[in-house]
């Protein structure tokens, strides 16, 4: 036969489980407290995101940070994409037409360029590295130019001709680079 | 009865002389099979590089005992191999362009090499092959110097470097995103000069473009690692006297991570497959040991054996070891 649990004897447990509760819950924020923290990664200024330091002045700098956007994102990837039209008619595609057209708008690229590239202020000091990188683009552009004459008469020694042009364009390139943006590639 | 005792003794002599021709075919075999004498050169070394950004897995945690968190930075070698089967010399990578313009800040050990070449008796011009484990600047940056020599790209390598050279948003076809270069954007790490060399090649008609696997010569054989490294890394599989071995580049940037089961070095790398490209050279080597790998920092040291046949070779403190030795050729250990 069960019968009700008396109040004094439900206060008791209550009690009980209470007092438990508060032991283990102590128990556990001293656990959590002992528990080594995890320290935060020390970054030095070989990451990533560090910059390898320059020699230049600061005239010299802001040269070269007007002058990276168009290196960057213009001229880079440009020069890559010449080389990549000459490749794939030399391997998968050899269309001429659609190589004229992968070369049109490059040629007028290098071209244009050279003109923004002039209207950056330079200082004197950096008035023939610029002068060298307008030479290096219009390498460029000559190559595209050189590389348009196999669409008119298919002879192929255009694209040997073409690509000794933007060979010595790209390491001049490389030059250049190592002078405005020290460090620029990373190894990888 | 006799009969048959003398028809079962025939049947056992023939058995037995057909084991013996077999063995002695074998054996005749195994004599005959190629094997190729195998050296690591340090193109040149990477100071200072974050264990972190070496190996994420392992990166450092001030005041941690623990040897996977303990390694603040480490020096990174950038090495390439030659390989000699026969009267063939093959390159597997070519190291980077070591000119004054292009010494990178905190970079040492350069050596030009063809300096390097001459240390071990060759000349620029006896190299026959080259295999490109990857096209980043730092392996495939010295074609030029190589007239002789048959480049062999993978041409998904090719295709991956288009495909982020022409992708419309700028982030994703720079070459570099910052002045300070970049790490792991898909264009990264094709230097147009590199390009250029391997697009040169092409036109002089002296290179093959490989489609997965190649067997190149007798016994030595490309395998494709797509993805590992990049999007058309690849490895060289090379019998030697100490058994296969297994070139990878930047696939296998860490011997210790082939031996860990790490990813190192992730640039375009899917780490699945990058794993896949350690496996494989546990599967044709039988473990870890034979796999050679291009950044490992403790290359030509007892800690990496197989590289521990080491010496100074360059002006300017270059290592190189000789990894094996084919019958008949004469150690370049001085």
């Amino acid at each position: 036969v069960q019968t009700a649990p008396s109040r004094g004897s439900l206060l008791l447990v209550s009690g009980a489980v209470i007092a438990l509760l508060a032991i283990v819950s102590v128990s556990l924020q001293r656990e959590v407290a002992s528990e080594p923290k995890p320290l935060p990664v020390v970054r030095t200024e070989a990451d990533g995101s560090a910059t390898t330091p320059s020699s230049l002045t600061a005239e010299e700098e802001a040269f070269a940070a007007a002058l990276w956007p168009l290196h960057q994102s213009v001229v880079e990837p440009s020069t890559g994409r010449l080389t990549y039209a000459g490749l794939t008619f030399a391997l998968d595609d050899p269309d001429p037409q659609r190589l004229a057209a992968k070369l049109r708008p490059l040629r007028q690229i290098f071209h244009d360029t050279q003109d923004e590239v002039l209207v950056i202020p330079v200082p004197a000091s950096l008035q023939q590295v610029r002068d060298r990188y307008t030479e290096m683009l219009s390498l460029y552009e000559q190559s595209a130019a050189e590389m348009l004459e196999v669409v008119g008469d298919g002879n192929r020694q255009h694209l040997i001709d073409a690509q000794l042009k933007s060979e010595n364009g790209a390491e001049e390139l490389v030059r250049l680079g190592d002078i405005l943006w020290p460090g620029e590639h990373k190894p990888n | 009865m006799n009969a048959l005792v003398q028809a079962l003794a025939l049947v056992g002599a023939l058995g037995a002389g057909s084991l013996a021709l077999s063995a002695a075919a074998t054996q005749a075999q195994a004599q005959e099979k190629p094997v190729c004498s195998v050296w690591l050169i340090e193109s040149s070394r990477f100071m200072g590089t974050p264990m972190g950004s070496f190996m994420p897995d392992r990166a450092f945690v001030p005041g941690s005992q623990s040897p996977l968190h303990n390694i603040n930075t480490v020096d990174l070698p950038d090495n390439y191999g030659v390989i000699k089967c026969g009267n063939e010399v093959i390159m597997y990578d070519s190291g980077w362009k070591q000119q004054e313009y292009h010494k990178m800040t905190g970079t040492e050990h350069f050596t030009p090499m063809p300096e390097q070449l001459k240390l071990l008796g060759f000349d620029v011009a006896d190299i026959t092959k080259v295999v490109l484990g990857h096209a980043h600047w730092d392996h495939a940056g010295q074609l030029l110097d190589l007239p002789n020599a048959t480049l062999y790209v993978q041409r998904e390598e090719l295709r991956g470097i288009e495909w982020a050279l022409n992708y419309p948003n700028p982030h994703i076809s720079a070459v570099n995103n910052t002045p300070g270069g970049c790490y792991r954007s898909p264009a990264c790490g094709y230097e147009p000069l590199t390009v250029e060399q391997v697009y040169g090649k092409v036109l002089k008609g002296k290179a093959v473009i490989v489609d997965g696997d190649m067997e190149i010569m007798p016994g030595v054989v490309i395998h494709p690692a797509f993805r590992a490294h990049t999007a058309g890394s690849q490895l060289l599989e090379v019998p030697t006297t100490i058994g296969k071995v297994v070139f990878g580049s930047d696939a296998y940037s860490s011997w210790e991570g082939i031996r860990d089961w790490m990813p190192a070095n992730i640039q375009q790398t899917d780490t699945v497959q990058q794993f896949l490209a350690y496996e494989k050279c546990y599967k044709i080597t039988g473990g870890y040991q034979n796999c050679i790998s291009a950044h490992e920092p403790l290359s030509y040291t007892d800690k990496y054996p197989i590289t521990k046949n080491s010496w100074v070779g360059g002006p300017n403190g270059s290592r190189m070891a000789e990894i094996a030795l084919a019958s008949g050729e004469k150690s370049r250990h001085p």
